[in-house]
């Protein structure tokens, strides 16, 4: 039995020329794309484009306005409700400790972890600033460099 | 209230990912640590948090999404303050303002799309599976 899948995951891989490399054939993925496409695809592109559409007494009028976008980003109830999940997710509820403080520690230890690493320019005076203003140094700092490289010479006193 | 719900309700998928990560952790280089000097604090800093550096990155992304996203725990318990985007856009279908919900949904998508492009060098496990 094991050997007779084997022979048929070979000559799936042989047949298939396109996807060889990753031992894939086209016909086995082809059920996972259809559900992919029918059940998140096309209900993702659905409510991008009714998203774009405008709604009169009721009904569904195919448009292209921005109104939607507008409405939600400038009426003070949607943008509260918005910003309530990410303040209070953060900053807590009546001035309790929120969700999202974790997050945040995490979010700044993994930054400074990337800037250290290099993943950032430390020259960049933007993020001098930042990390000056949140009292992190760095061994990429351009003025510590400096000093490094003149005590290494012997004329930092 | 309601957040003390979504901590209970979210809890398990963090803790899961999070005992995943401390299973393979090697304790070891923690004693190790503590031997060359390190103060327990500093010890964990630099062996077991950077170790746990995905994990803890994957746990607050699976938290995070669907939080982002919750209906159910503020339509029970939120009251009149625990509204949040997922009660919003439900009531802007069920008000048949289409739309309107879609384009609330567009927005928080592009939230979800923004944070995961910020995690992105993050989850990157090239750097640790070679």
């Amino acid at each position: 039995m094991l050997a007779r899948l084997r022979a048929n995951q070979n000559r799936d891989v042989l047949t298939s020329s396109g996807n060889a490399e990753i031992g894939v054939s086209s016909s086995g993925s082809a059920p996972a794309a259809i559900l992919f496409g029918v059940f998140f695809i096309a209900p993702l592109c659905l409510i991008v484009v009714y998203s774009f559409w405008e709604t009169k007494n009721y009904e569904l009028v195919p448009a292209f306005t921005t109104k939607n976008y507008h409405t939600i980003i400038t009426t003070s109830t949607y943008v509260k409700t918005f910003a309530q999940d990410g303040v209070d997710g953060v900053f807590g509820h009546d001035h309790h400790a929120g969700t999202g403080v974790p997050v945040l520690l995490l979010a700044g230890a993994l930054c400074a972890q990337e800037i250290a690493a290099g993943a950032v320019p430390s020259g960049d005076p933007a993020v001098l600033d930042q990390l000056s203003a949140a009292g992190v140094r760095l061994g990429g700092d351009p003025g510590r460099q400096r000093r490094d490289q003149l005590a290494a010479q012997g004329r930092w006193v | 209230m309601c957040y003390i719900v979504l901590v209970y309700l979210y809890f398990p998928f963090a803790a899961l990912t999070l005992y995943a990560s401390l299973e393979r952790f090697d304790w070891r280089l923690l004693h190790a640590a503590v031997d060359l000097g390190a103060t327990p604090m500093r010890a964990i800093a630099t062996t077991l948090l950077p170790q746990m550096r995905l994990a803890m990155v994957t746990a607050g992304i699976f938290v995070f999404i669907p939080i982002l996203g919750e209906y159910l725990a503020p339509a029970a318990i939120g009251g009149t303050n625990g509204v949040m985007m997922g009660n919003l856009v439900a009531n802007f279908f069920s008000g048949y303002l289409l739309p309107l919900g879609s384009a609330a949904s567009v927005l928080i998508a592009l939230v979800i799309l923004i944070v995961l492009i910020l995690f992105r060098r993050s989850l990157d496990t090239k750097d640790i599976y070679g």
